[in-house]
C-alpha cells in the first residue's frame, strides 16, 4: 500500500448551529488504497465529521484536502466531480427507480462512463446485475446499501466516504455489508466508514480514530485500537473486553 | 343529455391537465400542490386585465401565463430554499399556506367582482351524432391526452425523468450525488406554471368568474390525481374526464344540478373509500 495521502483533514472545526461547533479541531486522513475506520460514542461527530467534509456543515475553520488540494467547503457536485463520493446514512436509494436507474444517477456528471462503470460494480456485485431491472424500493436494507455503494462507485471516486452502513440492520445483512466494503477496498478504492458497530468496523480496518467530543482522540491500526484498554473499556465494551482478555493488548497513541 | 356528458369533457379534460400537473409535481418534487390552481388563476385574472386594456388576446394569454409560471417558480424556490429537507407532508402544508397567502393576494389584487372572460376557442368546433364538439373540448382533451404520453415517456424513458424521480424522493442524496437539484426544481415548477395557467385560462370562461372559484378548482383536480394515486398519469387522464363527464350529466338533470359541486367531494370519498378496502385486500392475502 502506498503512503500517498488521498484525504486529510486538519484541525477542523465545524457545527450546524452558530457558536456551537461539532467538531473541535479533528486530524484525520486516508491514504491510497486504505480502509479508514471513525469510531466514537453517540454525538462525538462522527457523521458530522464526513458531512463537513463533504461540505455539508459549515466549517468554522481547519482545512480539508483531497490529494493535497483543498478543498474544504466545496459543495457535493465539485467534490463528485474531484473523486470524492459519499452515501449517506438513511433514505440512500431512490426508491421509485430501478437499481439500474440508481447506478446511471451516480454517473450523473460523466454518462459517458456509465457502460464501463456498470461492468465494474456489476464484476464487484454480480447479484446486481441479475437484478438491474428491479425497483430499488423493493430490496432490503443490505441490498438497498450495495446499490447505494456502487452507485457511489460509478464515478470512480479516488475515496468512498461511508456513513454507518450497517445502520438498522440485522446482524447477518450487517456481516454482508461489511464485506462488501471490504471487497469495495480491495477494488483499490480508499474508503473513510464511520461506524456505530465498532468491534466489526475496525475488524475491516487497516486503520482507525477514535472521536470523542469532535476530536480525534486515539489512532491506530484497526487491530491495535481493538485491543487498546482505554478504547474497549471507553467504546467497545463488555464483548471487546472479554475478546481482549485473549489476546494481548499493544499501547496506543492519541 | 349526451350533449351535456359530452360537454362536460371540457371541464374534465381541464381537470385532468390540472390533476397531471399535481401528479407531475409530486412525482418529481415530492410536492402535493394546493397552490398550483391559485397560480393559475392569477394568469387568468391577469388576462382578464390586459384585454380590458386593449391589449389582443394572444398576447393578454402570453404575458398572463408567463406571470403565472413566474409566480409558481418562486413558489418552488421558496419550498426548495426553505422546506427541501422536510417530507411532503410540510411541504403540502406550505402549499395550503402559499394558497391562502394567494387567495389574499388575488382578492387584494383583482377583487371579487366576477369577471368576463374571453374564450377565443368556442368560435370553432363540428357536430357529430349531434352533438356539438367545441374548440375547447378539442383542445383541452387534446392537451390533456398529448401531455399523459409526453410526462409519461419523459418520466419513465429519458435522463432528465430518472432525475427529477430521483430529486423528489431523496433530494438529500440527490444532491450529494451532485445532482443539480435547484435546476430541476426550476424546471418542474416552470412546466407546472405554463401548464396550470394555460389549463386555468382554458377553462375560466366556463368554470367560474372569480379568483377565489378558479382558485378552488384545484378540488377537482385534487380528485383527478387521488383517482391515479398520485402516481399513474394515464389514471389521472381517466379520472379527469369521469368527474368532467358525470359532472355534465348530472347538470342535464334539474333536480340535482343545483348540487353539482358536492360531486367532487362524493368522488373523492368514493375514491378513498375503494382505496382502503384495496389496502384492506392487500394485507388479508
Amino acid at each position: 500500500m502506498a503512503n500517498e495521502i488521498v484525504l486529510e483533514t486538519k484541525d477542523l472545526v465545524a457545527g450546524y448551529l452558530p457558536g456551537v461547533n461539532i467538531l473541535n479541531g479533528c486530524n484525520v486522513y486516508v491514504q491510497k488504497g486504505e480502509l479508514v475506520g471513525i469510531i466514537g460514542p453517540n454525538g462525538a461527530g462522527k457523521s458530522t465529521l464526513l458531512k463537513a467534509i463533504f461540505g455539508q456543515v459549515n466549517i468554522r475553520s481547519g482545512q480539508v484536502l483531497l490529494g493535497g488540494d483543498e478543498i474544504t467547503g466545496l459543495k457535493a457536485d465539485k467534490l463528485v466531480t474531484k473523486g470524492v463520493g459519499m452515501v449517506p446514512q438513511n433514505n440512500n436509494v431512490f426508491p421509485s427507480l430501478t437499481i439500474e436507474e440508481n447506478l446511471e444517477m451516480g454517473s450523473y456528471q460523466k454518462p459517458k462512463m456509465f457502460k464501463e462503470r456498470i461492468d465494474f460494480v456489476t464484476s464487484l456485485f454480480p447479484e446486481l446485475g441479475r437484478r438491474l431491472k428491479q425497483r430499488a424500493g423493493s430490496l432490503s436494507g443490505g441490498e438497498r446499501q450495495m446499490v447505494a455503494m456502487s452507485r457511489a462507485l460509478m464515478m470512480d471516486p479516488s475515496v468512498l466516504l461511508l456513513d454507518e452502513p450497517s445502520a438498522g440492520l440485522s446482524p447477518v445483512r450487517q456481516d454482508e455489508t461489511f464485506i462488501n466494503v471490504a471487497q469495495i477496498n480491495r477494488a483499490g478504492v480508499s474508503v473513510m466508514i464511520v461506524e456505530q458497530n465498532a468491534r466489526r468496523a475496525l475488524q475491516i480496518c487497516d486503520r482507525g480514530y477514535v472521536l470523542d467530543q469532535g476530536r480525534d482522540a486515539y489512532s491506530g491500526t484497526g487491530r491495535t485500537l481493538m485491543n487498546d484498554p482505554k478504547v474497549i473499556e471507553l467504546y467497545l465494551g463488555t464483548l471487546a473486553t472479554d475478546h481482549a482478555a485473549t489476546t494481548s493488548t499493544p499501547t496506543v497513541g492519541g | 343529455m349526451i350533449e351535456s356528458t359530452i360537454s362536460g369533457l371540457v371541464n374534465g379534460s381541464v381537470y385532468a391537465l390540472l390533476g397531471l400537473c399535481l401528479v407531475a409535481t409530486y412525482r418529481t418534487s415530492g410536492v402535493l400542490n394546493f397552490a398550483q390552481t391559485a397560480v393559475g388563476a392569477f394568469a387568468a385574472l391577469t388576462a382578464v386585465d390586459l384585454i380590458g386594456t386593449g391589449m389582443p388576446t394572444w398576447v393578454a394569454w402570453l404575458i398572463a401565463i408567463a406571470v403565472g409560471t413566474v409566480v409558481s417558480v418562486l413558489l418552488g424556490l421558496m419550498l426548495y430554499r426553505w422546506f427541501s429537507q422536510t417530507g411532503a407532508r410540510i411541504k403540502t402544508s406550505a402549499t395550503i399556506a402559499a394558497l391562502l397567502a394567494l387567495l389574499a393576494i388575488g382578492d387584494r389584487v383583482f377583487g371579487d367582482t366576477p369577471r368576463s372572460f374571453v374564450d377565443p376557442f368556442s368560435l370553432f368546433g363540428f357536430t357529430l351524432w349531434g352533438v356539438r364538439f367545441t374548440g375547447d373540448t378539442i383542445i383541452a382533451l387534446g392537451a390533456a391526452v398529448v401531455l399523459t404520453i409526453a410526462l409519461d415517456v419523459m418520466l419513465r424513458r429519458t435522463r432528465t425523468g430518472h432525475r427529477l424521480r430521483a430529486v423528489a424522493g431523496r433530494p438529500l442524496t440527490a444532491e450529494l450525488l451532485g445532482l443539480p437539484v435547484l435546476a430541476l426544481t426550476i424546471i418542474v415548477w416552470t412546466f407546472v406554471g405554463v401548464v396550470g395557467s394555460a389549463s386555468i385560462l382554458i377553462i375560466a370562461p366556463t368554470a367560474s368568474s372569480t379568483f377565489t372559484g378558479l382558485s378552488l378548482l384545484v378540488l377537482p383536480a385534487t380528485a383527478a390525481a387521488l383517482f391515479g394515486g398520485f402516481e399513474s398519469l394515464w389514471l389521472t387522464l381517466v379520472g379527469g374526464l369521469l368527474l368532467g363527464m358525470i359532472s355534465g350529466l348530472t347538470s342535464y338533470f334539474a333536480v340535482i344540478a343545483p348540487y353539482n359541486a358536492t360531486l367532487q367531494l362524493a368522488f373523492v370519498t368514493l375514491i378513498l373509500i375503494f382505496k382502503q378496502r384495496g389496502e384492506r385486500w392487500d394485507e388479508a392475502r
